[in-house]
């Protein structure tokens, strides 16, 4: 199967452990494209995402990362945000920290762009004829990009669908005292309203002791949901199931203070577990 | 003609108009705020998906400064009602009835809240004043104060609210005997079809007019008079057959003036109280569509325009900060009554921007004040600070406080 992984840049962790992951399933991706790092959309997007002081921490960790080279001999030097990512990779011995080496690795073609939805990635994507794009980040799609592949793009939602579909869903279903857990659908022209194809219930452990850490093993579960069904597709397994716009809502980006009360709900759910 | 050219031409006559009008002694403040706005506005880039969810200014501070710029505007009047407006024209404006009527409770929601009993002496002294306007059929005037206008339906349903306020918190017959006599007035100047017509607006029916209506549930559950519950749900009955499938309502009728986000926000606060108090739930669902859109098109632009058209096209580049902080009350009492949380996330970032906008320090007239317009040239009440602004950027931080602590004490019985 021929398959293309979209990342969001070149020092995405999730990217970088879907290529791996993808690598050590037997199905190594024929292409990777990434989005450009320092493009001042990114820079503002991160600016107000992390704050001004997380973001001059992110800026310097990543400068560091460029200083040490980009393989790193030491498993100890890699520095991820995401401890559960860390971990794969060094279980799989993975001596190199961003995406570009990983496709170097691998033997990937990678194409840096501004935007995955651009003429430039399209021409690109023709040239390999391409059956399946794995989504690891990169934006909203648009019916171009969707429609190139012969199967179509998968991608690992951190939430249950059709239920919470956009932004901080893990959060919300916490929040409302669902359950949480990974949907892996096909994306379509709409916001997570593609066909679902499964869905992997994830229980919070004692190990959960904050939003962060749940979300990063929601992260890592997204992994491992996707190159599940790349084995499922290759081997004829798998039945999708449409969803209807009006069987779920979509959630936009909570506000700190709702953070709080999720993260106050999840304490209450872990303290048990702990005891 | 494109809406930016519109705006650009816009821009220039106003600029002409400020520097034709400006009250030389307030030059230097108007040209700074005019500079800072500009600059403001040229820098609002709402660009990211994490635009307003974190907090920069607690809600108590914020909430502390706009009621004192209310008390300002009390005692820049004198006569004990609330000046309308500050203007970068010339200062306070005169007292105007229909918004001290209806800013009365929230001084009484912030005294009670707070335990600053000066804010309910400050309410018993802005109804005294109404009182003394009310004429002998019950009806209060429109206009500002010393204005000549004959009575209005709308500014009678608005002082209801503080009379019957007052009226609740003192227990003072004569605030009780004005507010019957004003609900009286309005069943009585009430259209056949359920609308109003009559001293009304240009004598048309406005379905924003269900700011009255709420105004008279209040009164049937004050007084459990049912000839107010009926008027109330003929009142509704008649506004619902003026929503299209779009959710939009029909029957603003305000020629000449661009449909204010104002105005979408008075006839859904008003649908969604009067239908919280008198019970039919097809309303609260009416409220729900256009709420929700509204609700969807702030997520995504991070702003709502100052105005829209029927189609729920922007029709302006500036935004209408009262029309904003009605929209966030809206969310949060839909939020109370559906247990959708969505609604609350978007109040709160809308009460982010609110924040944003307003002077934390600075000269008396601007500190704690929310302009009518960001940028403060927009057509919307432009160089003008209106005292209704501020009253529902207040009243929306108070459910705000209330929501939270309500959601807090779910979370933690035993500390609460």
């Amino acid at each position: 199967m021929r398959i293309v992984v979209l990342a969001a840049n070149i020092y995405s962790e999730r990217a970088l452990a879907t290529l791996v992951a993808l690598h050590k399933a037997g199905f190594t991706p024929i292409a990777c494209v990434c989005l450009s790092t320092l493009s001042l959309s990114t820079i503002v997007r991160k600016l107000a995402q992390y704050g001004p002081k997380n973001f001059v921490l992110y800026v310097v960790r990543r400068l560091n990362m460029f200083r040490g080279g980009r393989h790193l001999k030491q498993f100890q030097d890699l520095q991820f945000d995401n401890p559960y990512l860390e971990h794969r990779l060094k279980y799989h011995n993975i001596a190199f920290s961003d995406v570009a080496s990983a496709c170097t690795e691998y033997n990937i073609h990678l194409c840096y762009c501004k935007d995955v939805n651009s003429e430039k990635v399209l021409s690109f994507l023709r040239k390999f004829d391409i059956d399946l794009i794995v989504y690891a980040g990169g934006g909203i799609l648009r019916n171009g990009l969707i429609k190139t592949p012969k199967i179509g793009v998968l991608n690992a939602h951190g939430g249950i669908l059709p239920e919470y579909r956009g932004m901080n869903v893990m959060e919300w279903s916490l929040l409302q005292g669902d359950q949480i857990g990974v949907t892996v659908h096909f994306i379509d022209s709409k916001i997570d309203t593609g066909q679902i194809c499964f869905v992997n219930k994830v229980p919070v452990s004692g190990e959960d002791g904050s939003i962060t850490a749940l979300r990063n093993r929601i992260v890592d579960t997204t992994v491992d949901a996707l190159v599940e069904a790349v084995r499922m597709l290759a081997k004829g397994e798998m039945r999708t199931k449409p969803q209807a716009p009006e069987e779920g809502k979509q959630y936009f980006t909570m506000h700190e203070k709702l953070l709080e009360l999720a993260e106050l709900k999840l304490n209450h759910i872990v303290d048990p577990l702990l005891k | 003609m494109p809406l930016r050219t519109k705006f650009q031409r816009h821009f220039r006559r106003k600029i002409e108009q400020f520097v034709r009008e400006l009250n030389p002694a307030y030059w230097p403040l108007g040209a700074f705020v005019l500079v800072h706005d500009t600059m403001q506005y040229l820098l609002h880039s709402p660009t990211t998906p994490y635009s307003y969810t974190r907090s920069r200014f607690p809600t108590q501070r914020s909430l502390a400064i706009v009621m004192q710029w209310i008390t300002r505007a009390q005692d820049a009047s004198q006569d004990g009602g609330i000046a309308a407006y500050a203007s970068l024209y010339g200062g306070f404006g005169p007292s105007y009835p229909e918004t001290t009527g209806y800013l009365i409770p929230t001084l009484i929601d912030y005294g009670t809240m707070s335990g600053d009993w000066s804010y309910v002496e400050r309410a018993v002294r802005a109804a005294d004043w109404l009182v003394g306007l009310q004429s002998r059929d019950g009806a209060f005037p429109g206009g500002f104060a010393l204005s000549s206008d004959g009575p209005s339906v709308f500014n009678t349903g608005q002082i209801l609210f503080g009379l019957l306020a007052v009226f609740q918190r003192t227990g003072d017959e004569k605030y009780r005997r004005a507010a019957l006599r004003a609900g009286q007035w309005l069943v009585s100047v009430q259209s056949s079809d359920g609308s109003w017509q009559q001293y009304t607006y240009e004598g048309k029916s406005h379905v924003y007019y269900t700011m009255v209506s709420w105004a008279l549930a209040e009164l049937y559950k004050a007084t459990e008079e049912p000839t107010f519950g009926r008027a109330v749900r003929h009142n509704l009955d008649w506004v619902l057959t003026q929503q299209k499938p779009n959710g939009w309502f029909e029957g603003y009728n305000l020629r000449h003036r661009p449909i204010y986000l104002h105005f979408i926000a008075y006839t859904l606060q008003g649908l969604l109280e009067a239908a919280s108090i008198i019970g039919p739930t097809q309303v609260i669902e009416a409220v729900q569509k256009p709420a929700e859109l509204l609700l969807r098109k702030f997520e995504l632009k991070k702003s709502l325009s100052g105005a829209y058209s029927p189609e729920w096209h922007p029709q302006a580049l500036y935004m209408c900060m009262t029309g904003n902080a009605q929209m966030a009350i809206v969310w949060q009492r839909l939020s109370q009554i559906t247990n959708d949380l969505r609604f609350f996330n978007a109040a709160l970032k809308m009460h982010e921007l609110l924040k944003a906008s307003l002077w934390y320090r600075g000269p008396y007239i601007l500190r704690g004040a929310v302009k009518g317009s960001f940028p403060i040239w927009g057509r919307y009440l432009t160089f003008r600070y209106p005292n209704w602004a501020a009253k529902f950027t207040a009243d929306s931080f108070m459910i705000e406080l209330q929501l939270l602590k309500t959601l807090y004490s779910k979370e933690m019985p035993c500390e609460s």
